[in-house]
């Protein structure tokens, strides 16, 4: 009987001469092959690029395969997700994709986890050879990175434990757009050390939105942001509701309040399609760009795991909106990097600035992107975003200047959300 | 559309909107070889909503299928590949039509040529080269467009054969902004001149459009210079310095935005080569009963062009955001829109006159609306016969050491040896012994580099070991990306939009890089 692994087996059965440092498989010694089907393998997203990962995997010899979504199926994902079909529209994604493969592919032992990244701590994460991700969040990504350098123990020397590194491939794809990327945290760059390259979403001044508006844009953010505030149109029992972007009704009130809006202000252009986007920030997504980044993400995991050929140096560009653009290079890791750097950053600031300004500088720069962050000096809390009780003890600092909290050249320690693993340390520096 | 599809299709439409999806869903698509590789490329069609597909295939399902090919069950082993793929990839999709043929795609080529004709776009993924020849021919003569996947280990090429191409929305990653600050039209002259802006209040001042304060200060630019537009670099800071004088206080957000803008005032609207290629066709200068739509409307455009238009083409009719009032914003546009539908009537009017003197049918309105706002993005693609690359005695494509992309160059030729192999051994190089393999591969491709005039060592040694190691194998992961990029090469054929790939491509997977050229 043909062997099932023939064509995997035909690439790990011989030596290839960008390989130099492969030992191809014989069939009395079939370490690769044991080795793919053994290891373990995580996939955090079961969406547009979850599903491909997983059928890629599955199919490139991995038996032992996780997969993390905290999501339910959509009907507007059924265009590219292909493991849900109308039926399972309401289901955890996780759940039905992990089903899907263990029955179509024989030999593939997919395990779901329909919950958050954030439920699990490192017992989990560290029984993984390779971590990919195929995420539409910034905060996720920065999260996931931020555990996986935590993970890391370093000897007195400050080098790090080669086993203790768990390589991490990071795929992400816009309409025709996509880049691959391979992470080996503290070796090279890693999200942090490209934060800059993940701009910020858009949004429009509130002057505009509140006084003149101009495009449609104005008027549907106009609803979501100031109207709904002062209407506030569904109440649920005592509490006022948060816009549920999956909520129709919700979506439909904004739409004609942005809609009237427009009208009054002679602005053509809201339609539902529109609205939706801006409010929910749709990105458009087709499974072509899916398939080809989760593709190359996958042969990554697949070379990282078989030694079989080299690893991307370590970001690929695509774009198939014009011809087919592809663009390899070496993002470089920084030095003073918040979560991987080995030198401390150093931030410039005037000594006359506040306590609350210079933290608003921390949202603000696109090399930090902190949004609560929790500061303490020399031991002792400056200031804490949470909980309440801390809040409430340091709030008064905020008010107070720099110069009279701290000293030039001192160092903050600070924590936030979207870094919860690790401590960064800013140097200050007076100007 | 129906709310359900609308839904379904929600993410997809707000790349290539109803229209496009329109053109998916009226196409029918053609899959030979029913390998890991066209399942995949079919898979990212049959999502999207394409009209109908069929699968031409005689193989039966293997052990190894199952391996590298998701539309495979190991309960299906033995059977009839075409079946059971078209089966599974019909699952994927309610709204698409699937058909399979289990026959043998070499006979069917050579003795009904007729089947591959009413198809609009012929996929081929496994099919040995002399038969690919003859088909390319067949589709060539009957302007179908051929794409052509090849994989091989961790490599894989991308060939398009579209005898002729019309790209009717290239949808540039930065759109054109057609202002006409320095030759404003008459309502916007006239706007223009409404502003006394040293008459009027101070919140009205700050909300001036800097469109308008660009035209005014070009205009005084102008009669102080002998009606010269700034060149120099001098005298573009003076021109700069000039806006910024013109605000009241430095905070005036509008005059601040005009002067980060005021390169806009000197640029001036020149004809895309693209379009302009266009307007000296053959096809554009002499129009019979035979043209089509695309033509006329072309043609409609360069008369507009050079009379109406007095070399510039028809006002795109939209403008930016900029810091301004709600009834000054507006007004701005209305006078932008109200004047790209008169330029739009002009061609329109075009059209009309040659449709009635061809006797042809009416051109509806939105159409020609459609090129009126995209004639800067407009363009033809024409490659040559595929037969003209397996005959040619001169290089495909320049390549020496020193290339960029040597490897990748180097890929191509190396793959095309592998199916010059196949011919001649009925194998793929290494598919059962590389080491005995090596000589004779190597061969193989010394005669097709001589034929080709290219030195018998451009192709890396490397190269030559890692194809014929390879043995033929399709990775899943190989197969899987060329079945992306494929199926995107399609939708950008099928619809009209974007700009498709002119004419190869490879893909590295060793060092996950690519590189696309034109084979002439």
């Amino acid at each position: 009987m043909q062997d099932k692994l023939y064509h995997v087996g035909k690439i790990i059965g011989t030596s290839s001469p960008f390989a130099s440092d492969f030992l191809p498989d014989s069939t009395q010694q079939p370490k690769t092959r044991n080795f793919l089907a053994s290891c373990k393998i995580l996939i955090i997203g079961a969406g547009g690029l979850g599903c491909e990962l997983l059928k890629n995997l599955a199919l490139s010899g991995f038996q032992n395969i996780n997969v993390i979504d905290m999501d339910t199926i959509d009907v507007s994902n059924l265009n590219r997700q292909f493991l849900f079909r109308p039926q399972d529209v309401g289901k955890p994604k996780a759940v039905v994709a992990a089903e899907f493969i263990n029955k179509r592919i024989s030999g593939a032992k997919v395990v779901p986890h329909y919950c958050k990244i954030q439920d699990f701590d490192r017992t989990f994460y560290k029984q993984f050879s390779v971590i990919v991700c195929g995420l539409d969040s910034i905060p996720a990504r920065r999260w996931i990175n931020s555990m996986l350098i935590e993970m890391i123990d370093f000897d007195n020397e400050n080098n790090p434990d080669p086993d203790t590194i768990i390589p991490m491939v990071d795929g992400g794809t816009e309409g025709f757009k996509g880049q691959t990327r391979v992470i080996l945290p503290t070796l090279s760059a890693c999200i942090e050390c490209s934060l800059e390259m993940f701009p910020p979403q858009k949004t429009y001044p509130i002057c505009t939105i509140a006084s003149t508006p101009r495009i449609p844009e104005h008027c549907i953010q106009w609803a979501s942001i100031i109207a709904w505030e002062k209407e506030k149109p569904f109440v649920h029992g005592d509490n006022v509701c948060k816009i549920d972007t999956d909520n129709p009704e919700h979506m439909l009130w904004l739409f004609e309040k942005a809609k009237k809006r427009a009208e009054e202000n002679n602005i053509p252009g809201v339609t539902y399609r529109l609205t939706q986007g801006v409010v929910k920030n749709i990105i458009p997504a087709i499974a072509s760009t899916n398939a080809v980044i989760a593709a190359s993400c996958s042969n990554e995991v697949f070379k990282i795991a078989t030694n079989t050929a080299p690893t991307l140096n370590n970001w690929m560009m695509y774009n198939g909106a014009q011809g087919i653009y592809t663009y390899t290079y070496e993002y470089a890791k920084k030095d003073d990097c918040i979560a991987c750097g080995t030198s401390k950053r150093n931030f410039e600031i005037s000594s006359l600035q506040t306590l609350e300004q210079f933290i608003q500088l921390l949202a603000d720069d696109p090399n930090l992107q902190l949004k609560k962050p929790s500061l303490t000096y020399d031991g002792k809390p400056l200031f804490m975003s949470a909980p309440p009780g801390l809040y409430e003890q340091t709030k008064d600092n905020l008010n107070k200047s720099l110069g009279d909290l701290i000293t030039s050249g001192s160092e903050i320690v600070l924590t936030d959300p979207s870094l919860e693993n690790v401590a960064i340390t800013l140097k200050i520096n007076f100007i | 559309m129906a709310t359900d599809k609308t839904k379904r299709y929600d993410r997809q439409l707000r790349l290539w909107g109803e229209e496009g999806q329109e053109k998916l869903e009226t196409s029918k698509l053609l899959l030979i070889g029913a390998n890991a590789t066209g399942t995949e490329l079919l898979k990212n069609l049959v999502l999207p909503g394409i009209g109908s597909f069929t699968l031409l295939d005689n193989k039966k399902v293997s052990a190894a299928d199952t391996g590298n090919n998701f539309f495979v069950t190991t309960d299906s082993i033995g059977q009839s590949r075409a079946a059971v793929t078209s089966n599974l990839l019909q699952e994927l999709n309610e709204l698409v039509s699937a058909n399979f043929v289990d026959e043998d795609p070499e006979k069917l080529i050579a003795e009904t040529p007729e089947f591959f004709t009413k198809f609009t776009v012929v996929i081929v993924c496994e099919l040995n080269e002399n038969s690919l020849r003859k088909l390319a021919e067949q589709l060539y003569n009957a302007q179908i467009p051929l794409v052509i996947v090849q994989t091989c280990g961790f490599v894989a090429s991308l060939r398009l054969v579209l005898r002729e191409h019309t790209v009717l929305d290239s949808k540039p990653e930065t759109p054109l902004e057609d202002l006409r600050l320095n030759a404003p039209f008459v309502e916007l002259s006239d706007f223009v001149n409404s502003f006394d802006f040293d008459g009027i209040p101070a919140n009205q001042h700050s909300h001036i459009p800097y469109l308008v304060i660009l035209v005014k200060a070009i205009t005084e630019w102008r009669k102080k210079h002998n009606g010269t537009l700034p060149q120099t670099r001098p005298e573009k800071t003076e021109f700069q310095n000039f806006v910024r004088a013109m605000a009241r206080t430095p905070d005036e957000e509008n005059f601040k935005e005009a002067a980060a803008s005021c390169f806009k005032a000197y640029v001036i609207p020149r004809l895309p080569y693209n379009t302009a290629e266009l307007f000296e066709h053959e096809k554009c200068k002499n129009l019979t009963p035979n043209s089509s739509r695309f033509w006329i409307i072309v043609r409609a455009l360069k008369d507009f062009y050079y009379s109406d238009g007095q070399n510039i083409l028809p006002l795109i009719g939209t403008i930016p955001d900029m810091h301004s009032d709600t009834e000054k914003f507006v007004k701005l546009q209305q006078i932008f829109h109200h004047k790209a539908t008169q330029d739009f009537e002009r061609v329109f009017n075009n059209v009309k006159s040659t449709t009635t003197s061809l006797n042809l049918p009416e051109i509806s309105p939105e159409v020609v609306k459609s090129f009126c706002k995209n004639s800067n993005y407009l363009q033809l693609l024409s490659n040559k016969r595929l037969e003209d690359e397996y005959t040619s005695t001169t290089q495909l494509f320049e390549l020496d050491n020193s290339d960029d992309n040597l490897h990748e160059k180097a890929f191509y030729l190396g793959l095309r040896a592998v199916t010059r192999f196949q011919v001649e051994y009925k194998r793929y190089p290494g598919e059962n012994d590389p080491n005995a393999d090596l000589p004779l591969f190597q061969n193989v491709l010394r005669s097709l580099l001589q034929q080709m005039q290219y030195p018998v060592d451009i192709v890396p040694e490397q190269i030559v070991q890692e194809l014929c190691r390879s043995g033929g194998a399709e990775l899943h992961n190989i197969a899987s990306f060329m079945g992306g990029v494929g199926a995107q090469e399609v939708i950008k054929i099928l619809t009209n939009q974007y700009i498709p790939l002119n004419n190869a491509f490879i893909y590295n997977g060793l060092t996950s890089t690519g590189s696309n050229f034109n084979i002439q």
